[in-house]
């Protein structure tokens, strides 16, 4: 089944995207992103996939009744969840449901892959990863193989040794067939460390670079710079693999994996995600570890505490706690909160961490010691025994969520910095202070509660958006709506009985799921994880839409609309019976970066353009609560 | 209550965190993440051959492994006890064992410190004994030798866990009475706690030098 699907930017001066060669489909192009945001590209060609795969989409939601009831779910919170799907039964008994297409709250797939599993090459991925030394001695590689990546080093190590001796800026292979990219190649030498990317996805060179970064970065983070330095200097031919231990391994197969199948705007924007919180909670949290740090008695021992931070699960900062003139790289950030969000989670709640830690833009060569306490709310039988008011039902769905996420934890974490490696009994001391004013003041329990609600689309007068990000450059945090709002409904489906939503969908199995299950919980878990690698990859596709390969903004203001269309497909065909007619927005100036993703069916891009105005507006109004804005500054 | 410093010492993926895990809360992970720099915790233990004496122990769990090792004076400096452990089916891990009891003698000074040589994983052993690779009378003749209190244990079964700290308590406690009774006369109200922080060094960057 070939579709036509066509893609345009609201200033398209280029229809020049009808024919293109059908066979040329199943590799991806990234055309537009290497040149001008004014090309448009036919998507066909674009995609490796012909849209097929809309089973996830295959509830009845193409209707705006849907869509009025999320919208109106906020306010109706305390009416019982029964009523609404009695309602929407019998507006299915009386065929109120409009079948044709219309603005639906969902969004198309058009980034599935239909190569995997029919491809016989041998390294068949659409993405990998490896790490080399110097001397081409494999360290690493994303999908194992090793045999197979054996022979690669050598040819690596080529590349990467012409790059030197031609001495260019160059650090990327783009492998193209005419018009469309099939795989990029990006190289960083961190002599004696190598490390090398590659993607046929709509990733651009920085994209890849920045990837590469941070990897290097773990290696860092672990090791130092230094010792990274001395190793090879003893023997160039030093395998490094011997060095590293199981925990470094699986870290490195976590990162890679979250960069390459999760939903991770972190790497993509080089922000941290912020907590919403109310303007006082924050400047209470602010205040508790500021008045630990100014305690007469920590204060005369100058230096003990470099940094101090609050971090709720996802990686969501909180508070900071930070010396005048001051502030910790997002790299460095996001290599801690990836530690101990993935490797700390057994620690129990009475366990105190004292962790030795390289943050390599820190300092490269030097440590740091980090002492990290996980946050454990006292009563955790609470939620699940409360009443299933729907803020209840709403909160344990999200619970079972971040169950499904290995990704995310459930525990909020503190976190502080020292540069001198004995003051763990001081820090701790400042610790246990800080703790008793949150158990105190009840602020687990509210941090906990901003981070499984956090806000949604409903919040904002926004008309027809389905999702967005919003970057503050100042604070270099960025937030978003709550991502779990369109499977909420089949996600109670586990606990519930099965809801009207869910009816259509039992049968229904996301490509790349070897083995469907129709077990409500675990397919639910499969369809939030396509949803969200989904979302992931618009994401990227609109961002690099406005930037050039290198990462950089076509103008210090930019305004791009992308658009997805069905070019003249019968709707009989297309899977669900719904066109594809999808609308993004990328919008980047000096303070900000918006990047919005509409319904389907939406393209009256002034009412898009009003929508993104209405957010930026909210999220200057609500600056306090949406970002860290200095910390507590000591 | 008299609180004590314990550190676990050992080579890497030994048990030292299953035994810990096994002794705080009395549950077996069968996959559990390695240690990484060191894990602080506390659990109190009431003695039996002493009525009415609880003695709380802080404990350091370190990471066994080697890229960690520059920092392990920091946690067994001042410590009362160490429980040194090496894994009955890994000869290389009593090696490693026995060099953490010459660094422990050689800085620390015997004395003060009360040592545990632990042998852990029996069940694997006695699931199948040929997987044992350290004979128990070597490694106990070893523990004679240098004074070591020794015992074969067990964190995924719970066997002897829960023995070698109440053993150890009561050595500690033991020592510390007879301590206190001797320098009360001269220096009364010193307080019975052991002393935990410890004034900084410049030491700031290194880690691992």
């Amino acid at each position: 089944m070939m579709q036509t699907l066509r893609e345009g930017y609201i200033d398209n001066q280029h229809p020049r995207d009808k024919a293109t060669p059908s066979g040329a489909s199943r590799f991806n192009p990234f055309t537009m992103g290497a040149t001008q945001p004014t090309t448009s590209v036919n998507l066909a060609s674009s995609f490796s996939a012909p849209p097929q795969p809309f089973f996830e989409d295959s509830r009845p939601s193409d209707s705006s009744v849907y869509l009025d009831l999320a919208s109106e779910r906020q306010s109706m919170r305390t009416s019982h969840r029964d009523l609404e799907h009695e309602l929407l039964q019998s507006m299915r008994s009386l065929d109120l449901m409009p079948k044709s297409h219309a603005v639906s709250n969902e969004i198309p797939s058009i980034f599935e892959s239909v190569v995997a599993g029919g491809s016989m090459a041998p390294l068949p991925q659409e993405k990998q990863f490896f790490i080399l030394s110097s001397a081409g001695k494999p360290v690493y590689s994303m999908h194992g193989q090793d045999e197979l990546v054996m022979g690669l080093m050598g040819i690596v190590h080529t590349v990467i040794s012409y790059f030197k001796v031609h001495n260019t800026k160059m650090h990327s292979i783009v492998n193209s067939c005419g018009n469309h990219v099939k795989q990029k190649f990006v190289f960083l030498d961190k002599t004696p460390i190598i490390l090398m990317a590659m993607s046929s996805r709509e990733e651009s060179v920085n994209d890849l670079l920045q990837q590469l970064d941070f990897l290097y970065s773990y290696l860092i983070c672990t090791l130092s710079r230094r010792q990274l330095t001395r190793l090879f200097s003893k023997r160039d031919n030093f395998d490094l693999r011997h060095f590293l231990t199981n925990t470094d391994f699986q870290n490195l197969n976590h990162i890679c994996d979250s960069i390459s199948n999760g939903f991770n705007p972190d790497f993509l924007l080089g922000a941290l995600r912020c907590l919403t919180l109310r303007k006082s909670t924050r400047q209470t949290l602010h205040s508790i570890m500021l008045a630990q740090v100014q305690h007469p008695d920590v204060a005369a021992q100058r230096n003990t505490i470099l940094y101090g931070l609050i971090v709720a699960p996802g990686g969501q900062l909180c508070s900071v706690l930070r010396p005048r003139g001051h502030t910790l790289h997002t790299t460095d950030l996001h290599l801690l909160f990836s530690l101990i969000f993935n490797q700390f989670q057994g620690l129990q709640d009475d366990q105190e961490l004292w962790l030795p830690i390289c943050f390599p833009k820190f300092n490269s060569s030097g440590f740091l010691h980090c002492y990290i306490r996980l946050l454990a709310h006292e009563n955790p039988q609470k939620k699940s025994k409360k009443t299933p008011s729907p803020e209840a039902l709403e909160a344990s769905v999200d619970a079972q969520h971040e169950g499904a996420h290995k990704l995310v934890s459930s525990k909020p974490a503190l976190v502080l910095i020292s540069a001198q490696k004995e003051s763990f009994f001081a820090l701790k001391k400042i610790g246990q202070g800080i703790v008793s004013e949150l158990h105190n003041k009840n602020l687990l329990e509210q941090i906990e509660a901003a981070s499984t609600l956090g806000f949604t689309m409903a919040d904002i007068p926004a008309k027809f958006v389905h999702h967005f990000i919003y970057k503050s450059k100042k604070h270099v945090q960025y937030i978003m709506p709550r991502l779990d709002d369109l499977d909420l409904y089949n996600m109670s489906a586990s606990d519930d009985a099965r809801s009207t939503f869910s009816a259509n969908d039992e049968n229904a199995s996301v490509e790349n799921d070897p083995d469907p299950i129709n077990n409500g919980t675990s397919d639910a878990k499969v369809r939030q994880k396509a949803y969200l690698y989904k979302l992931m990859r618009y994401y990227t596709h609109i961002r690099n839409n406005a930037m050039d390969e290198s990462g950089s903004a076509f103008n210090r203001s930019t305004l791009t609309f992308v658009q997805w269309s069905n070019d003249g497909m019968r709707l009989n065909d297309l899977p669900q019976g719904e066109e594809v007619d999808t609308l993004c927005l990328a919008w980047l100036t000096p303070n900000f970066e918006l990047f919005l993703i509409c319904n389907n069916g939406v393209s009256d891009r002034n009412t898009i353009l009003k929508s993104a105005k209405n957010i930026v507006d909210w999220c200057r109004k609500n600056e306090d609560r949406l970002f860290v804005k200095n910390g507590a500054v000591f | 209550m008299l609180q004590f410093k314990l550190v676990l010492l050992g080579d890497s993926s030994v048990g030292k965190s299953s035994i810990v895990h096994r002794f705080v809360k009395d549950s077996f992970d069968e996959f559990r993440e390695s240690t990484i720099g060191a894990a602080f915790l506390s659990q109190t233990v009431k003695l039996e051959k002493h009525q009415d004496v609880t003695i709380k122990f802080e404990i350091w769990d370190t990471a066994g492994q080697e890229r960690y090792k520059s920092l392990a004076p920091m946690y067994y400096r001042n410590a009362n006890a160490a429980l040194i452990v090496y894994d009955v089916t890994q000869p290389g891990s009593l090696v490693k064992a026995q060099s953490w009891v010459e660094e422990l003698k050689h800085k620390v000074g015997d004395q003060d410190l009360v040592i545990c040589l632990v042998g852990n994983k029996l069940d694997l052993c006695e699931a199948d004994s040929s997987v044992r690779q350290v004979e128990i009378d070597d490694a106990q003749t070893y523990a004679q030798e240098q004074h070591l209190l020794f015992h074969e244990v067990s964190a995924k079964t719970g066997a002897g866990i829960a023995k070698i700290f109440q053993e150890m308590g009561e050595k500690v406690y033991e020592r510390k009475t007879a301590e206190s009774a001797a320098s009360a006369a001269t220096q009364p109200r010193k307080t019975l706690n052991v002393e935990l922080q410890r004034p900084s060094t410049n030491d700031s960057t290194s880690c691992c030098a």
